[in-house]
């Protein structure tokens, strides 16, 4: 006690004490000064007669636990907010509505044993709680703009990916004109066939009815140059057909849209895909070594990773392009494995190699060194993303001057 | 410590038995139900296994809601209410307040299991403890991922486990309690100086 203030009212926390009556056996300076009730008001009565805004059956059990089980009992601002309702400490900023509080009850063992009293402190939590606030909203911000950024990314995918569809279109229109080309050949040939066979059915019909067939079936070469030439021009037709309804099939599966959820996929099924699509890009400059191993199906976005090979498919080109003057023709070589943990795509070139002063910037988005029209450097940024960012893989690649590159593709199983 | 003396072990282990059995007496007052404890395990543990440890207690439980207390007298330690998904949500008419969400009743349940076990603990070992306030670990965890347990401050602990089962409901409690290293040495001499009074 010091000029008649003790050491508990001298404390910037509440402390009151009730008996099992919940009878109030004492109530410091900070209670009195925010309560608006002096001690000499308040001690001796009942604690919710005197207050009776107060959460009462929440506070009953509070207490009650503490006198049956003479523990401790806690309350915290974050599940509820205040108990009592006092002002807070931000008379000019403001804010907030009523002081947040933490509230300990404590047991008061009587001398013969039992729990005589609940001693409650409570502890003035309104700037934590306001700087819990700003985090929060800090988070939540965070969280949109994570989101936003997210949403832009999978935009600027949809972009590169209808950017390179549209880079395949020109080849992929020359690739079904050339089996067009010669399924019309094959139909035009077939029609002028079947009005010379026409003819020649005029021509038995006519000689069945003068009775010389002898004379007409022994000579006429034009039927047995039918009979060795239709199914042929069939078989070309068809053939072409095929061809035709391969590369719509591989342009739809390549070009299938992207989902939200991963499945399972056979990648060398779409890397089989992938050069279908791509064939105009290579097919001049290169040919392709392709050793597809057994790896089990990996759970992927596969049309997102159905760009990534033909980025790398269309690099090698170019880098084999770059390096060989026809009628030399480089390699393509694509490989799959697995091991107990991962499954790997390799595609190698043999072209020009990077050079040592670019490959650290290989992956930065917008850098090329394609001339305009080639790419907008955008390939290997998004393909090494897709990889990581959305696979949890990794992209690497080693590279030689003048002997080529090699790009792996690991994707966890 | 030689924990393997059976005769301080066996005083411990009765110990924790009586603090535990005098806890659940007054938490059946208090929720006014009949509470099923398990007769209590003990164990030495070392940071690289205490998650091998609870996992072995616990069981295959899936995913788990965990709350942690600490505790502090002249000894200091830790107490960890490991729940099944749903925590404490089956008890919420026995707490007898209204608008109670499912994080307070967690912390509240817990802090009441944990102030009523590690307390009747004490109280056998004439030890007068303080708590702090209880808060939540961790929300559909799993129990390895609980505790970073390359960074755990002690090198050895002594574990006491106990679980809770509430007549007719779907609760399930294991409740466990942490001494760590010179704590250890307190409690086994408190263990002594009751021997050393029979």
């Amino acid at each position: 006690m010091h000029n008649g203030i003790s050491t508990l009212d001298r404390l910037n926390a509440g402390v009151f004490s009730v008996d099992t009556e919940m009878r109030v056996l004492h109530w410091n300076l900070f209670m009195a000064s925010n309560s608006g009730k002096s001690a000499e008001e308040v001690v001796g009565r009942n604690l919710f007669e005197c207050f009776p805004e107060l959460p009462s059956q929440w506070l009953r059990w509070k207490l009650r636990s503490v006198f049956l089980l003479g523990t401790y009992a806690f309350s915290s601002w974050k599940q509820r907010p205040y108990v009592f309702k006092f002002p807070h400490n931000r008379p000019l900023t403001g804010g907030i509505d009523f002081m947040r509080q933490d509230i300990a009850f404590l047991p008061i063992a009587s001398e013969t044993g039992g729990i005589a009293a609940v001693c409650a402190m409570l502890t003035d939590a309104t700037d934590a709680a306001l700087s819990h606030q700003a985090l929060d909203q800090a988070n939540l911000q965070l969280k949109r703009e994570m989101a936003e950024r997210e949403r832009m990314k999978d935009e600027l995918r949809m972009a590169h990916k209808l950017e390179a569809v549209g880079q395949l279109a020109a080849g992929l229109a020359h690739e079904i004109n050339t089996p067009i080309q010669f399924v019309a050949d094959s139909v035009s040939f077939i029609g002028e066939a079947f009005a010379e066979l026409r003819g020649i059915l005029g021509t038995y019909r006519q000689a069945l009815y003068d009775g010389t067939q002898d004379a007409v079936f022994e000579d006429n070469r034009d039927l047995v140059y039918l009979e060795q030439n239709v199914p042929i021009a069939v078989d070309r037709a068809l053939k072409g057909l095929d061809r035709i309804a391969t590369l719509v099939r591989a342009m739809q599966e390549f070009g299938q849209p992207s989902s939200n959820e991963k499945l399972c996929a056979d990648l060398n099924r779409a890397l089989t895909t992938t050069l279908t699509v791509t064939g105009s890009e290579y097919k001049a400059v290169a040919d392709i070594d392709l050793q597809l191993g057994d790896i089990p199906e990996v759970s992927c976005h596969i049309a997102e990773l159905n760009q990534v090979f033909l980025h790398l498919i269309v690099n090698a080109a170019h880098a084999i392009g770059d390096a060989h003057t026809a009628p030399a023709r480089g390699t393509i070589r694509i490989r799959t494995w697995s091991d107990a943990d991962s499954v790997f795509v390799s595609v190698a070139d043999d072209g020009t190699g990077i050079p040592e002063h670019i490959r650290l910037r290989v992956f930065d988005p917008f850098f090329t060194t394609k001339p305009v029209g080639r790419g907008a450097g955008q390939g290997l940024a998004i393909a090494r993303s897709i990889i990581v960012d959305r696979h949890g893989g990794t992209l690497s690649f080693e590279t030689a001057i003048g002997r080529g590159s090699t790009f792996v593709i690991r994707l966890p199983r | 410590m030689v924990i393997g003396e059976s005769q301080r072990r066996d005083a411990l282990a009765e110990l924790v038995n009586i603090g535990m059995g005098q806890a659940g007496d007054s938490l059946a007052r208090l929720f006014d139900t009949f509470i099923q404890l398990s007769i209590p395990r003990i164990e030495l543990v070392h940071p690289q296994g205490v998650s091998e440890a609870i996992a072995a207690l616990v069981g295959d439980a899936g995913p788990i809601v965990a709350v942690r207390q600490a505790f502090s007298s002249r000894i200091r330690g830790e107490a960890l209410a490991v729940y099944r998904a749903g925590g404490c949500d089956s008890l919420a008419d026995l707490v007898t307040y209204p608008d109670v969400t499912s994080d307070e009743l967690l912390l509240e349940i817990s802090n009441v299991l944990i102030g009523a076990c590690v307390g009747g603990l004490a109280a056998q070992f004439s030890l007068d403890l303080s708590f702090s306030p209880p808060s939540i670990l961790g929300q559909h965890a799993s129990i390895r991922d609980l505790l970073d347990t390359e960074c755990l401050p002690w090198e050895t602990a002594l574990l006491a486990e106990v679980n809770f089962r509430v007549e007719d409901r779907a609760f399930h409690c294991h409740l466990f309690t942490f001494w760590p290293d010179e704590s250890i040495g307190v409690l086994l001499a408190a263990v002594d100086d009751i021997l050393a009074t029979l």
